[in-house]
C-alpha cells in the first residue's frame, strides 16, 4: 500500500529521459487519453441507445426509416406502458416488479445462509483441531476445483426425478443447494481468519467465552470485509442468473417467475408484435439493469474491491 | 508426507494410532466443541455429494440408458447407442464449432482487458471514473446486454444499420446465418473484458516498482519494460483469467438464446445457427426430454473443458521450469 506512490508503470512519462524528446512522450500520452476515450464511448453506446429509444413513441417510429437519434417530444409511453400492457401482469403488479422480488429472495435467502455457515466452517477449520481435519480440508479443496458447471443441465434429471420440478416446489433446485457452506467460499475464508490474532481469541476464552460466543462477538465482526466481498459476488451473480430461472421456472406460473427471466418472456413476447413497442422494450430492459446499476455506482468501492479480492489471491 | 500428517495430528488413521502406543500424546480423546467442528466440516463436502455429486452420477449412468421422459426408473441398457448417435450427430458437431468460435472471443476479451487495464494504470485523469464505467457491463445481465445489442443490430431501425445506411437483417437472415454469430461474438466483447480489467488492475498494483526501476537503469524501453517485467508480475492472474475464459467461453448459452430463441421445431436461430454445445444440451434434456443424450454431450463438454484445462496449466509449468 505504500508503494501506491512510488508505483512505476511501464508507460510511465516521468520514467522517461526528458532529452529523449518530449514530443514522443506526448504522443504516447495522446494515445493513451484516445483509445481510453473510445473504449468509453463504446461502452456508454448501447445504454444511450436503448436510453433514447426508451424515451421515443411508437408514433415516432412508424414514420421513421431509420433509427432515431432524439425523439421530437420526449415520452414516458415505454415506462406507462410497463404498468399497464405488461401480458404477465397479475394483480396490477407489472412482471418485472414481481420477477425482482422473486429475485431478491431467491437470491438473499440461500446466500445468507450459506455465507453463514461457510463462516462457520472456516471458523472451525483456522482456530480448532478436530478429528480428520486435514483429511477433510483436502476433500474440500479438491471439490472447490471440480468443474460442475458442464452439468448444471443435466442436474435438471435429478429434480426432476425427486420431483422438484413441478409447481412451486420447482423454486426448490434453486435454493435448496445454495443453503449450505459453499467450498469455494470455506477455502477463500480460512486464511482470512487465520489472520486473526490468535490472543483475541485466547483471551475470550479465558474470560469464558464459548464456541458460539466467539464466533457471534469476534469472528462475524472482524470477518466483516471478506463476507461483504463473498456477498457482493454471490448477489451479483444471483441477479444475473438467467439460465437457472429458464431451466427451472421457463414452464412454471407467472407469479414464480425470477427477473431475468420475466425480462426474456416480455421482451420474446414484444418481439412478436407487429406494433415494435420499441420504447416499451428498451425501457423494459433498462428498468431491469436499473436497480444494480444504482447499488453500484454508490458502493462501487465494495464492488470493485470485493471482486478483485477473491481473485487477487490466487 | 501429507498421509504422515494426517494420521498424526488428527488421529484419523486408528490403526497407526494403535500401532505407536509407546507415545500417548496421540491418544487424545476429542472434546465436544471438535466433533462439532468436524461435523460442521462435512457439510460443504455432503452437500456438493447430494447436490453436485448424486447428479452427475446419474447422467454418468445415463449414458448407457434409454429412458422415458428422463424417468430413472424405465432406464434400460442400450449398448453405446446414445454415443453413436451423439458421434453421428451432424448438428452436434455444428454445435461444436460455433462454440469454439465463440470461445475464441474470450481471447479477445482478455487482450482488450490487459491493455486497457495497463492503460489506466498510467496515470491518466480521470481514470477512476473510467475505472467504474469499465466495470459496469459485469453487472448487466447478459440477458439484458443481448436485448441492448439486439436493438443495435435491429434490421430497420437499429442504429447500426442507420449509420451504415444500410438495411443488412443481423439476427434472422436464413440466407447468412453467420451474421448472427458476430452479434453474439460482439455482445460477449463488449460485456466480458469488465471483470478481467478489474482483475488486471488488481495484479498491477502489486507488481514490484523496483523491478521498473532496474530495468530502466538497464535501458529498457517502455515495451522492453511491459515484456520483462510487467506481463511476468501478472502471469498467476493471467492464467487463473484464462482458465475462467475458457471454462466459460466453452459453457456460452445466455446470450444465444436471447439472440437466438429456438423455433417450435427446436432450430436455434436462422440455419441453427446460434447452436451452441449448451444450448443443445438444453434444448435435448430439458425441451425434448432426452437426458440420455445430453448427458453425452455434457461429459463431451466437460473432458474438452478439461483437457483444454490441463493442457493450459501443464504449459505453464513448463515455462515456469525454463
Amino acid at each position: 500500500m505504500k508503494s501506491k506512490s512510488l508505483t512505476l508503470s511501464a508507460f510511465d512519462i516521468k520514467s522517461e529521459n526528458k532529452n529523449k524528446g518530449g514530443v514522443r512522450v506526448r504522443i504516447g500520452r495522446l494515445l493513451v487519453y484516445a483509445i481510453l476515450i473510445i473504449y468509453s464511448l463504446w461502452l456508454l453506446m448501447p445504454f444511450f441507445v436503448i436510453l433514447v429509444t426508451s424515451f421515443t413513441s411508437n408514433a415516432e417510429y412508424a414514420e421513421a426509416t431509420g433509427y432515431i437519434w432524439w425523439p421530437k417530444n420526449f415520452s414516458f409511453e415505454g415506462y406507462e406502458r410497463l404498468f399497464s400492457d405488461d401480458p404477465y401482469m397479475i394483480g396490477g403488479i407489472p412482471s418485472l416488479l414481481r420477477g425482482f422480488f422473486n429475485t431478491m429472495w431467491i437470491t438473499l435467502l440461500p446466500l445468507f445462509s450459506s455465507l453463514f455457515m461457510s463462516l462457520l466452517v472456516a471458523y472451525c477449520y483456522s482456530k480448532y483441531n478436530f478429528p480428520c481435519k486435514n483429511l477433510l480440508f483436502m476433500i474440500t479443496v479438491t471439490l472447490m476445483f471440480v468443474p460442475t458447471g458442464a452439468f448444471s443441465f443435466v442436474s435438471y434429471m435429478f429434480y426432476q426425478n425427486i420431483g422438484w420440478t413441478e409447481g412451486y416446489a420447482a423454486w426448490l433446485p434453486m435454493i435448496v443447494p445454495g443453503l449450505f457452506a459453499g467450498a469455494g467460499t470455506v477455502f477463500f475464508l480460512r486464511p482470512y481468519l487465520e489472520g486473526i490474532n490468535k490472543e483475541i481469541i485466547e483471551a475470550a476464552q479465558i474470560d469464558g467465552m464459548g464456541f458460539w460466543q466467539i464466533f457471534f462477538a469476534i469472528i462475524i465482526p472482524l470477518s466483516k470485509p471478506a463476507l461483504i466481498a463473498q456477498f457482493i459476488f454471490g448477489f451479483v451473480g444471483g441477479y444475473n442468473n438467467y439460465s437457472g430461472a429458464l431451466l427451472y421456472l421457463n414452464d412454471q406460473i407467472e407469479s414464480m417467475w425470477t427477473l431475468q427471466l420475466s425480462l426474456q418472456k416480455l421482451i420474446a413476447y414484444l418481439s412478436t408484435s407487429a406494433s415494435g413497442d420499441y420504447a416499451f422494450r428498451c425501457a423494459t430492459a433498462l428498468l431491469a439493469m436499473l436497480p444494480l446499476i444504482i447499488v453500484y455506482l454508490f458502493c462501487q468501492k465494495f464492488f470493485i474491491e470485493g471482486i478483485s479480492f477473491g481473485g487477487g489471491k490466487e | 508426507m501429507i498421509k504422515n500428517e494426517i494420521m498424526t495430528a488428527d488421529g484419523c488413521g486408528i490403526g497407526t494410532v494403535s500401532s505407536t502406543p509407546k507415545k500417548p500424546l496421540k491418544k487424545r480423546k476429542w472434546k465436544s466443541v471438535q466433533w462439532l467442528c468436524f461435523g460442521l466440516a462435512l457439510i460443504p463436502i455432503i452437500s456438493f455429494a447430494i447436490f453436485n455429486g448424486v447428479p452427475v452420477v446419474l447422467s454418468f449412468i445415463s449414458m448407457f440408458t434409454n429412458m422415458e421422459n428422463n424417468d430413472l426408473t424405465t432406464m434400460e441398457w442400450n449398448a453405446f447407442q446414445n454415443f453413436v448417435e451423439v458421434f453421428r450427430d451432424e448438428r452436434f458437431w455444428n454445435a461444436w464449432k460455433t462454440t469454439f468460435w465463440l470461445a475464441t472471443a474470450q481471447i479477445v476479451t482478455l487482450v482488450i482487458a490487459l491493455i486497457i487495464s495497463v492503460l489506466l494504470d498510467q496515470k491518466v485523469k480521470g481514470a477512476k471514473i473510467m475505472q467504474v464505467l469499465f466495470f459496469i457491463p459485469y453487472i448487466c445481465s447478459s440477458v439484458a446486454v443481448a436485448i441492448m445489442w439486439q436493438w443495435v443490430f435491429s434490421k430497420d431501425f437499429g442504429i447500426l444499420n442507420s449509420i451504415f445506411g444500410t438495411n443488412i437483417d443481423w439476427l434472422n437472415d436464413s440466407q447468412h446465418p453467420s451474421r448472427l454469430i458476430w452479434c453474439v461474438y460482439i455482445t460477449i466483447v463488449w460485456s466480458a473484458p469488465a471483470y478481467g480489467i478489474v482483475m488486471f488492475k488488481a495484479a498491477l498494483k502489486n507488481v514490484n516498482p523496483s523491478l521498473y526501476e532496474a530495468a530502466e537503469l538497464d535501458g529498457a524501453n517502455a515495451f522492453q519494460k511491459f515484456l520483462h517485467v510487467t506481463l511476468p508480475g501478472i502471469k498467476s492472474v493471467t492464467l487463473f483469467l484464462l482458465l475462467a475464459s475458457i471454462t466459460n467461453g466453452l459453457a456460452v448459452f445466455d446470450a444465444v438464446t436471447v439472440l437466438a430463441p429456438i423455433s417450435w421445431t427446436g432450430v436455434a436461430g436462422p440455419g441453427d445457427a446460434g447452436l451452441t454445445i449448451n444450448y443443445y444440451i438444453y434444448i435435448k434434456g430439458v425441451q425434448q426430454s432426452e437426458m440420455e443424450y445430453a448427458s453425452v454431450m455434457s461429459w463431451a463438454l466437460f473432458l474438452v473443458t478439461f483437457v483444454i484445462s490441463f493442457f493450459v496449466i501443464r504449459a505453464r509449468n513448463k515455462a515456469a521450469e525454463d
